[in-house]
């Protein structure tokens, strides 16, 4: 009955709220895409030990961002965020080709819980203003995207401190969500 | 014994799966295709064709037509992206692949790509269903002057289709063993306006039926 309630009320004001994971291993750039989303500057940003997030509203649906710390040592703490995850944004720093293996280990042994068996994967091949940055073809490979059949996923350059493609993925999210996935 | 019973009613009642591939050169209306997919046939409308983006990645639509369930699995189609086509096709039970009836331009590029299909090992007995897309536009050419265009592929298929059909059993043996036994269809679509899906969809569903690819489920 409330579920109608909610429904009903979503369906006439049109605000929806999701949660989003901002993913990724350290240093990637999670907390500079979360703070020039949630604010539109490039902020200086200490590593995560622990997360933060933040809310905004894009195209009439509420973005819970959370980015959560990619250091080694707390990247197991990530699995106590994934229940009721409507979509995934993971990070990767595309000008760090030797690090694109464990970056792909850390996305498999993630995609492969049961929590997250079928929510949507958007990627940011990130740090693309920087010299002899992967493309997203290569960054795509290394992460073995296309042996993912079962959800929906997409990838975009993307360069934090200039704000590049990073609305794009953001309206790829958008029509992910308002399709119903 | 309750697993026994339910093992029982999932026998009886579950529904058939199948894997449907979207393929096409970018800009062709795979996406749009998709959506209207999704529109027609699923209670949660798709998107708006004016909010649609190019795929760069994988979308998924999973409907129910006439009791089987079908999956549909739309690939961004830009040239750098055509690599990772081929990690599905081990997976699908069919492909649909669509084409831009109005950009004269590109039609053989169109017809390279979909002669690699054909001839790809992994897709050897799917049925193919192609859709001519943007029936609608005063630039398309007629469904006519499309399938001679076309014809030097499918009738490729169809030749080698009807052989073996003559002497069937023996795929392993042939000659020409790339065209085995598969069927295609020319459609043609307005895919923002539905035309012609229908008739795609009772063709291909059809030949779904009649399919005999088994695919092991992974995940």
């Amino acid at each position: 009955m409330g579920n109608l309630f909610s429904s009903v009320f979503f369906k006439l004001f049109g605000n929806k709220d999701v949660r989003i994971l901002i993913l990724g291993l350290d240093s990637a750039g999670k907390t500079t895409i979360l703070y020039k989303l949630q604010c539109g500057e490039v902020l200086t940003t200490i590593p995560t030990i622990g997360f933060n997030v933040e809310s905004i509203t894009y195209k009439n649906i509420r973005f819970f961002l959370w980015d959560l710390g990619g250091q080694s040592a707390i990247r197991p703490y990530w699995r106590c965020y994934y229940p009721n995850t409507n979509a995934i944004i993971y990070v990767v720093d595309s000008s760090d080709p030797d690090r694109l293996g464990i970056a792909n280990e850390e996305l498999a042994a993630m995609l492969s819980e049961e929590e997250l068996r079928t929510t949507p994967l958007l990627v940011f091949a990130n740090k693309q203003d920087l010299p002899g940055a992967l493309t997203d073809a290569q960054v795509s490979e290394g992460l073995k995207l296309s042996s993912l059949k079962n959800r929906q996923w997409a990838i975009f350059k993307t360069s934090a401190i200039n704000g590049v493609g990073i609305y794009e993925g953001l309206d790829w999210l958008v029509n992910v969500i308002s399709s119903g996935g | 014994m309750f697993g026994l019973i339910y093992g029982f009613w999932k026998y009886l009642f579950s529904k058939t799966e199948y894997f449907i591939l979207i393929l096409g050169l970018d800009h062709a209306g795979k996406t749009t295709l998709l959506e209207e997919i999704k529109t027609k046939y699923t209670k949660t409308p798709g998107l708006p064709h004016q909010n649609i983006i190019p795929t760069v990645g994988l979308n998924i639509a999973r409907i129910v037509y006439e009791k089987v369930k079908l999956v549909f699995w739309d690939l961004g189609g830009q040239s750098q992206l055509r690599s990772i086509w081929d990690k599905y096709y081990a997976d699908v039970h069919a492909v649909i692949y669509v084409i831009d009836s109005s950009d004269k331009e590109r039609f053989d590029e169109s017809k390279d790509e979909l002669e690699a299909i054909i001839k790809h090992e992994k897709l050897q007995d799917v049925p193919i269903l192609l859709f001519f897309n943007k029936q609608d536009l005063k630039e398309a050419e007629s469904i006519e002057f499309l399938s001679s265009i076309f014809k030097s592929i499918t009738s490729l298929s169809n030749q080698a289709a009807s052989s073996s059909s003559s002497s069937t059993t023996s795929p392993t043996t042939t000659t020409a063993p790339i065209f085995i036994s598969r069927s295609i269809q020319l459609q043609s679509l307005v895919a923002l306006k539905g035309q012609g899906l229908e008739e795609g969809m009772a063709w291909l569903v059809d030949n779904l039926k009649k399919s005999s690819r088994i695919i092991l489920q992974q995940e």
